[in-house]
């Protein structure tokens, strides 16, 4: 009985330990793919309720920045640890983050790594969560760099692809000049208490990592499961995005939103009775739809309430 | 057997002649249906008679003076009928037109940059999150 306990035990840390390693290695993974260097051309697709959604871009990385243009728009986008920054006729706008809480990826995720050898000599991870596949990753033997990644929806269908048609390693030549010099909008944290019926703790799968303060008084709150995320916009008003604004609404779950998708990225706006929301996510869509549910969901003040807003202003 | 049917009500109220009350009687003493019938009714108008007698509203009295009878139902005043309906008009109208209040813009490549650039720190970018946000540009 004692061998069997000691045998058990062993068993369970050595399992432990086979985890952690896990997703330490997958760090070191992600690591080495933010430092690789490389120039070549990806194609994006996604399934989306809207059909499929395709975008070529033409990408660079060199020192931790990547810059990349989509081969249909004139502006290019560079991107580093913390700051995105869009860049068209040597004209920047940078939106920035400087101050951030790690969410937990292990709490949620099962990582899992074929060996070296087993997928064309490239590391290939999957990030499987309650038993469903979310994430297929395949990392370049030579430079590190992220070939080609899918992520799944909870029926097991693709959401979004992405792959490389033209890789070349190397360092490429940089230009990041402009991003210097340009508009800045940083993130600051929010030091106030947050009302958690506006902002709950937790939404789906999803933890509230930090809430930081938006322009004209939004508050701006950042949720992870550790591997796919999205922020979510709130004002005591209606948030408005021009864009959204002639879109035919989605109904999910019984409940109208304005939505719009991009490849990879999906963007929903929403009015309440105390004010309203935006939500930018690169979830899955089911994962869209059990964030939501946990959301406030759409609707009007009552129209006494209206009509003293307007008189009073608030 | 034929039975006595309403003959039963007339010989409570004493409204038979002789002739009839005696075959009245004659056919209970041999008819125990017709007997049960009699003593229900009897006591169905025991029951009644039982009841305390009230007196009748006024409005509801003949009224000799004006030779008029007020209804039991009094139509509403033409005012009261013509207040509620402009009453459900306004609020109907005041939630119609209950001005939204002005809402905060948001450009959409702020939405989306910014949302990057956070997400940016929890882990390196993979291609899909390098994707430029274009307007009516997607392939």
């Amino acid at each position: 009985m004692r061998k069997v306990v000691i045998v058990l035990a062993s068993t369970a840390w050595l399992l432990a330990t086979a985890s952690a390693a896990f997703s330490d290695e997958l760090d070191d993974l992600f690591e080495r793919a933010s430092e690789a260097e490389f120039s070549g051309t990806t194609f994006v697709h996604c399934q989306t309720p809207e059909g499929v959604l395709s975008q070529i871009t033409d990408i660079k990385q060199s020192g931790g920045v990547a810059i990349i243009k989509a081969r249909t728009a004139d502006t290019e986008v560079i991107a580093r640890k913390g700051e995105y920054a869009d860049r068209a006729g040597g004209y920047s706008k940078v939106a920035a983050v400087s101050v951030a809480s790690s969410p937990d990826r292990s709490g949620h995720y099962q990582v899992e790594i074929a060996g070296v050898g087993r997928e064309l000599g490239r590391r290939a991870v999957r990030l499987i969560a309650d038993g469903i596949l979310r994430v297929e990753l395949r990392f370049d033997a030579a430079t590190g760099a992220v070939l080609r990644s899918v992520s799944y929806n909870g029926d097991g269908n693709a959401y979004c692809t992405s792959e490389f048609i033209a890789f070349v390693p190397g360092s490429p030549d940089m230009d990041v000049a402009t991003m210097e010099n340009a508009e800045r909008t940083e993130l600051v944290v929010y030091p106030d208490h947050i009302d958690e019926g506006r902002l709950p703790a937790q939404a789906g799968s999803f933890t509230r990592a930090d809430v930081y303060g938006g322009a004209s008084g939004t508050l701006v709150a950042y949720y992870s499961d550790g591997v796919f995320s999205f922020t979510l916009v709130t004002a005591e008003t209606p948030v408005e995005i021009p864009e959204l604004s002639d879109i035919e609404p989605a109904t999910i779950d019984g409940h109208e939103y304005q939505r719009l998708f991009f490849p990879g990225q999906a963007i929903l706006v929403w009015g309440t009775a105390e004010g309203g929301y935006a939500l930018v996510t690169d979830a899955p869509l089911d994962m869209q739809t059990a964030v939501l549910s946990d959301l406030p969901r759409p609707g009007k003040a009552f129209f006494l309430t209206r009509w003293w807003r307007a008189l009073t202003g608030h | 057997m034929i039975h006595l049917g309403e003959m039963l009500s007339a010989f409570l109220d004493g409204e038979l002649t002789h002739d009839e009350e005696r075959r009245v009687t004659e056919h209970l003493g041999s008819c125990e249906f017709c007997a049960e019938e009699l003593a229900d009714l009897h006591q169905a108008r025991a029951l009644v008679r039982s009841l305390p007698i009230l007196d009748t509203p006024g409005r509801l009295l003949h009224r000799p003076d004006d030779g008029k009878v007020v209804p039991l139902y009094r139509r509403p005043r033409a005012w009261a009928a013509a207040a509620a309906a402009a009453l459900v008009i306004l609020v109907g109208l005041a939630t119609v037109l209950a001005p939204s209040p002005a809402g905060v813009q948001v450009p959409i490549e702020d939405l989306s940059n910014q949302f990057r650039a956070r997400d940016s720190l929890d882990r390196t970018f993979t291609p899909i999150e390098l994707v430029p946000v274009v307007l009516n540009g997607a392939e």
